[in-house]
C-alpha cells in the first residue's frame, strides 16, 4: 500500500495551488468527504469539526451503530474550513480518468511482484502453521496414543480378571489370556502406523495446492493520479459552481453563526433530531452532553410568543437550553463599506415567581 | 472488557473472510429492528446499541439521562468496534501481528499546561481515551482475502460494472443479468444469438467496492480483437484484469454518486438497509433503461404496464360508465328516498328538521342519520382536491418525476426472512413483485429541504402501492418466541373454584333482579352493541409505504399509511 498517497499529503495538480499544509476535502457530488483517518483525528482535535462518518466499517460491515472512513462534512463544516483556509476542496470528475498504456503496464508489474510477495509470505506462513499444527497433532496422537494404550490395558487386565474367575470356577488355560494380550498390543501398533501413514498422506496431499492465496486490498485512494490530466481540480474560493454554499442569505447566516460558535470553543452537531438548526457542545462531544439547541433568526425577524414558548419548551424537553441566534447583515445602510455582519447570541430559560 | 453482544453477532468475524455473508447477514437480522427503530444517527445512535445486556453501569447512567436519545458514544462501545476492524496482514503473519498503521492524536494548543503524569486530569485521560479509540477504528483497511473476494470491470462506454469473478452469496440479490446481441464473430465460435452478463447498478456497486468486497477494475474500452486477447478478462498471471488498475473507494463514491438517479441520500439509505441484511432493489420506474432493454426477438412486444407498474392503466372515457351509471343509480334513489321521507313528513307533519342538514331524513337508525349527514363524499376511490397548477415533466430522464413527488418509492424492501431470488423477482416487474412481494415500498428524501407530502403526492403513491395484507399480523422470527411457562402451582383450582360461585352468586343475583323487573340484561346488550373498531388495522391503513429521511447523512425511517375513518365506523 506504499503507492497510495495519504491524505495528509499535498496533493499534485497543476491549478491553483493550494496553501502549505492545507487539507484536502474531496468533493463528490457536492458533499466534502475525508478519507484518511490521521485527518479525521486533525480536523476533529485541532479544528474542533468532527463530520460524519459515512461508511461500512472494515471488517464489521453489518450494522449501522458505528461507521468508518469516508467522513461527510456538513456544508458549514466545509465552508468553515475552507474559508479559514485550513483546507481546499478537490473536485473528483464523475468518471475516473484513464491511466495511460505505460502507467497501467508498470503498475499491473508492481502488482504482480507485490502479489507474488504476499502470496510466498501467505504459503511459507501455512507450511509453517502445517508444521505447527503437524506437531501439535503427534503431540496430540502420542497422548491419544497412551490414552488408548491405557484403556486397551484396563479393559484388557479387566476381561483377564474375569477370564481369571471364570477360569477359577473352570479351571481352564492360562496360554488363551496370554495370546489376548498380545494380540491387542500388535492392534495398537498398528494402529499407531496408520496414524503416522495418514499424517504422510495429508502433507503430501496439501503442500502441491495452487496458492493458499493472499490478503487483497481494496485501495481507499486512487493508484494512479496522472500528471497530464486535471483530475484534481482545486476549490479554494467559495460558493463555487461545484459547491455553492453560502449562496443565499440564509446560508450566510448558517455560516457566520457557525464560525462564530466554533471560535468561541463550542463544537457543533447536527441539530433537527433535537427540533434545532445545530447541537451545541461545550467541548468534544465524545466527552460532553450539547448543552443547546439553536434556532436561527436572520435580520430582524419577527418572533412571535407562541415560538419563544415552543423554543424554551423544547429546550426543557430535551435537557438543554435554546439557544436563539440573531444574525443581522447590515445591508440597510446605504454605504456598503460599513457591511458589518453581526450576531447576538440568547439563551432562553424558564423562570417563575415563588 | 465488556463487548455489546448485538455488535458481535452483527458482523462477520475478520478471522473467516470467506464465511458466506448472507447467512451473517440473515442471522443478524433478529438484532436489528431495535437499532433501526431507535437510532438515526451513526454518530450517536450507539445508545441503542449499548442498551443491550452487559452494558456496564455508565451506560445505564447515560440511558437513564437522556432516554435512550444520548449523543454522547461511549468509549467501551467504540473500543469494542476498534478491536474489530480489519488491518492489513504484516509480512510476518505467522504469529498473528498486523502491521497498524498508528495515528497521532494531535493536541491543541502547544501552551496549553502539559499536567503531570501523577497529577493527569482523569476527564483529559478519558478523552484522549475515546479519541484512541475513536480513530483507532478507522484505520481499518477494506479487502479481504483473494478467494473471498468478486471481481468486475468498468469501461467508459458501460459505466454499470460488468461482473467478472463471484465469490459468496452477495449476488444473490445484487446485480442484474443484461443480455447483448453476439457479434457475428461471436456466433460464429458457436455461440447463441445473444449473450448474457451480470451488471451492477451503481449503488449496488458502491455498496460492494466500499464493503470491501468487490474489486472493480477500470480500463479503456477493448477492441474486439484486444478483448479476444484476454484484455479485460481476469488473469491469474497478473493477479488482476488485463490492461486494467484498480479502482479505488473514492473513485468508486465519484463515479457512482449522482449517476442514474442515486443522490447521497439515496445511496446512504440502500447502503443502511443492505447493512442490516435486508435485500433490495429498485422500484422497476427507476431502474435505468439499459437494464431492461432485451434484444432477444421473443420479447419484441412489451407490455406497457408491466414496464411501468407506477403508472395507472391505460384508461379511457367508456371505461368510467358502470361508474357513472352507479352513481346514476345512488343519486336516483336518494333522490326517491327524499321524496319518500317527504311525503311521509307531510303525512306525519313532522318539521322538527326543517332548516337544518338533517331535513328530509327520513330513517330509523342511527347509521341512516350519519349517513344523510354525508354531504361530502368520502372514501379513498375519490379523487382528492385537484391541484391549480398543472405539472409538467421535462422527459430528460427518468428521474425528472421525483422533483415533483420526491415521495414517490425508489426501492422495494425484503425482509431477509423473505425468500428472495432474482429470478422471481424478474427485475421488479408485475408478475415479479407478486412472486416476491417486497415487504416494503420506500422512497428517499432529504429532509432539510424537502417539505412534508401533500395530498396529492401522497394519493399519486397510494395508487399505485398493493393492499396491506390483511387478518391478523404474522410474527415470525425468535423474538416472538415465548418461553414455554412453567406450571402453576396447585392453589390456582381453588381460586377457580371461588370465581365458579361468584359467577353462580352473580348468575343467580342477576336473575333475582331481572325476575323482579329491576334489572333487564341490559349489560349484555350493551356490550353486544358496543361499537367494535379495529384499532390495529386502523392505526395500519390499507396502504402503506416508508420513507428514508435523510439529514445530512442521518438515515431515519418514517412510515405513511393510508387509513379511512369511513371504513372502520364505530355504528
Amino acid at each position: 500500500m506504499v503507492e497510495i498517497p495519504k491524505n495528509g499529503e499535498s496533493s499534485r495538480s497543476n491549478s491553483p495551488s493550494p496553501k502549505e499544509g492545507s487539507i484536502p476535502l474531496y468533493l463528490v457530488n457536492g458533499v466534502a468527504t475525508v478519507w484518511d483517518a490521521q485527518v479525521a483525528a486533525t480536523l476533529h482535535c485541532i479544528h474542533n469539526v468532527s463530520g460524519l462518518r459515512a461508511g461500512t466499517l472494515p471488517g464489521v460491515s453489518q450494522q449501522n451503530g458505528f461507521l468508518g472512513l469516508p467522513l461527510t462534512l456538513m456544508k458549514e463544516e466545509t465552508a468553515y474550513l475552507v474559508q479559514e483556509g485550513i483546507a481546499h476542496l478537490v473536485y473528483l470528475p464523475t468518471f475516473p480518468s484513464l491511466p495511460t498504456a505505460d502507467e497501467i503496464s508498470s503498475h499491473t508489474a508492481k502488482r504482480i511482484e507485490r502479489m507474488k510477495k504476499l502470496e510466498n509470505e501467505a504459503r511459507q506462513a501455512e507450511e509453517s502453521k502445517k508444521e505447527i499444527s503437524a506437531q501439535l497433532f503427534e503431540k496430540g496422537g502420542e497422548k491419544a496414543r497412551l490414552k488408548r494404550e491405557a484403556r486397551a490395558k484396563a479393559k484388557a487386565e479387566k476381561e483377564a480378571k474375569a477370564r481369571e474367575n471364570q477360569v477359577e470356577g473352570e479351571g481352564g488355560d492360562s496360554l488363551f489370556e496370554k495370546d489376548q494380550n498380545t494380540i491387542i498390543e500388535d492392534s495398537t501398533i498398528s494402529l499407531e502406523s496408520k496414524t503416522i501413514l495418514k499424517d504422510k498422506n495429508l502433507n503430501e496431499n496439501i503442500t502441491p495446492t495452487p496458492s493458499p492465496g493472499y490478503f487483497l486490498p481494496i485501495p481507499s485512494h486512487p493508484l494512479i493520479i496522472n500528471s497530464n490530466n486535471n483530475f484534481l481540480e482545486i476549490i479554494n474560493k467559495l460558493p463555487n459552481s461545484k459547491f455553492q454554499f453560502p449562496k443565499t442569505k440564509k446560508d450566510k447566516a448558517l455560516l457566520k453563526i457557525f464560525t462564530e460558535l466554533l471560535k468561541k470553543n463550542y463544537r457543533i452537531g447536527l441539530g433537527p433530531r433535537f427540533g434545532g438548526e445545530y447541537l451545541i457542545y461545550p467541548g468534544d462531544y465524545l466527552r460532553y452532553h450539547a448543552h443547546f439547541t439553536s434556532q436561527i433568526l436572520i435580520n430582524d425577524q419577527n418572533l412571535k410568543p407562541i415560538e419563544l414558548v415552543a423554543w424554551g419548551r423544547l429546550g426543557t424537553g430535551t435537557k438543554k437550553s435554546s439557544l436563539i441566534c440573531c444574525y443581522n447583515d447590515n445591508q440597510s445602510n446605504e454605504n456598503n463599506q460599513e457591511e458589518e455582519e453581526e450576531i447576538e447570541f440568547y439563551s432562553l430559560e424558564w423562570a417563575n415567581f415563588g | 472488557m465488556s463487548t455489546p453482544s448485538s455488535s458481535a453477532e452483527a458482523g462477520p468475524s475478520r478471522q473467516k473472510p470467506s464465511t458466506p455473508q448472507r447467512k451473517h447477514a440473515s442471522k443478524s437480522s433478529p438484532n436489528t429492528p431495535a437499532q433501526d427503530e431507535e437510532g438515526d444517527n451513526p454518530r450517536t445512535n450507539l445508545a441503542a446499541t449499548t442498551s443491550t445486556p452487559g452494558g456496564s453501569g455508565i451506560n445505564g447512567d447515560g440511558e437513564g439521562d437522556e432516554d435512550g436519545d444520548d449523543e454522547r458514544i461511549d468509549i467501551k462501545l467504540i473500543q469494542s468496534f476498534a478491536d474489530k476492524i480489519q488491518h492489513l496482514p504484516s509480512s510476518s503473519e505467522t504469529d498473528g501481528i498486523t502491521s497498524r498503521s498508528k495515528i497521532i492524536i494531535p493536541r491543541r494548543g502547544e501552551k496549553d499546561f502539559e499536567p503531570l503524569n501523577e497529577t493527569v486530569n482523569l476527564q483529559e485521560m478519558m478523552l484522549q481515551k475515546s479519541r484512541e479509540a475513536l480513530f483507532g477504528a478507522l484505520v481499518g483497511v477494506r479487502g479481504g482475502h483473494s478467494k473471498a473476494i468478486s471481481h468486475a470491470i468498468i469501461t467508459p462506454s458501460n459505466p454499470y460494472p460488468k461482473v467478472l469473478i463471484i465469490h459468496g452469496h452477495l449476488f444473490d440479490t445484487i446485480g442484474m443479468v443484461v443480455k447483448y446481441p453476439s457479434t457475428p464473430q461471436q456466433q460464429a465460435k458457436g455461440k447463441g444469438k445473444t449473450y448474457s452478463q451480470i451488471e451492477l447498478l451503481p449503488e449496488e456497486a458502491l455498496y460492494l467496492l466500499e464493503r470491501g468486497t468487490l474489486q472493480i477494475w477500470l480500463s479503456r474500452d477493448f477492441t474486439v480483437e484486444e478483448a479476444d486477447e484476454g484484455f479485460g478478462e481476469w488473469c491469474e498471471e497478473e493477479y488482476g484484469v488485463k490492461g486494467a488498475i484498480e479502482m479505488s473507494v473514492m473513485e468508486g463514491f465519484a463515479t457512482f454518486i449522482g449517476r442514474e438517479g442515486l443522490t447521497w441520500e439515496k445511496y446512504q439509505a440502500y447502503a443502511y438497509m443492505k447493512r442490516l441484511g435486508y435485500t433490495i432493489h429498485r422500484t422497476r420506474r427507476f431502474i435505468p433503461d439499459h437494464f431492461l432493454s432485451d434484444p432477444s426477438p421473443s420479447h419484441t412486444t412489451v407490455d406497457m404496464n408491466a414496464l411501468y407498474p407506477g403508472m395507472k392503466p391505460f384508461q379511457t372515457w367508456w371505461l368510467n360508465i358502470p361508474g357513472w351509471i352507479s352513481k346514476l343509480f345512488k343519486l336516483a334513489s336518494r333522490k326517491l328516498y327524499n321524496l319518500i321521507g317527504r311525503i311521509n313528513n307531510i303525512g306525519l307533519g313532522d318539521k322538527r328538521f326543517k332548516g337544518t342538514l338533517l331535513e328530509g331524513w327520513n330513517g330509523n337508525s342511527y347509521k341512516s342519520i350519519f349517513q344523510h349527514l354525508r354531504i361530502i363524499p368520502q372514501g379513498h376511490s375519490q379523487p382528492p382536491p385537484s391541484r391549480s397548477l398543472p405539472i409538467q415533466i421535462e422527459n430528460d430522464s427518468k428521474y425528472d418525476i421525483l422533483k415533483y413527488n420526491p415521495y414517490l418509492p425508489f426501492f422495494h424492501i425484503w425482509k431477509p426472512s423473505a425468500t428472495f431470488t432474482k429470478r422471481n423477482w424478474d427485475k421488479g416487474s408485475e408478475i415479479g413483485l407478486k412472486e416476491c412481494p417486497p415487504s416494503y415500498w420506500a422512497g428517499v428524501v432529504e429532509s432539510r429541504n424537502i417539505p412534508i407530502p401533500t395530498i396529492q403526492q401522497l394519493d399519486e403513491v397510494f395508487n399505485f402501492l398493493p393492499d396491506e395484507p390483511k387478518g391478523p399480523i404474522k410474527k415470525v422470527g425468535p423474538q416472538y418466541i415465548k418461553p414455554p411457562r412453567p406450571p402453576r402451582p396447585n392453589f390456582n383450582n381453588n381460586k377457580n373454584d371461588n370465581e365458579q360461585q361468584q359467577q353462580n352468586h352473580s348468575k343467580f343475583i342477576n336473575y333475582l333482579l331481572s325476575y323482579l323487573g329491576i334489572k333487564s340484561n341490559n349489560k349484555e346488550e350493551i356490550k353486544n352493541t358496543n361499537p367494535f373498531v379495529n384499532i390495529p388495522a386502523l392505526r395500519n391503513g390499507d396502504r402503506a409505504f416508508i420513507v428514508a429521511v435523510n439529514d445530512s447523512g442521518n438515515t431515519g425511517w418514517i412510515r405513511f399509511g393510508r387509513s379511512g375513518f369511513a371504513e372502520y365506523p364505530p355504528v
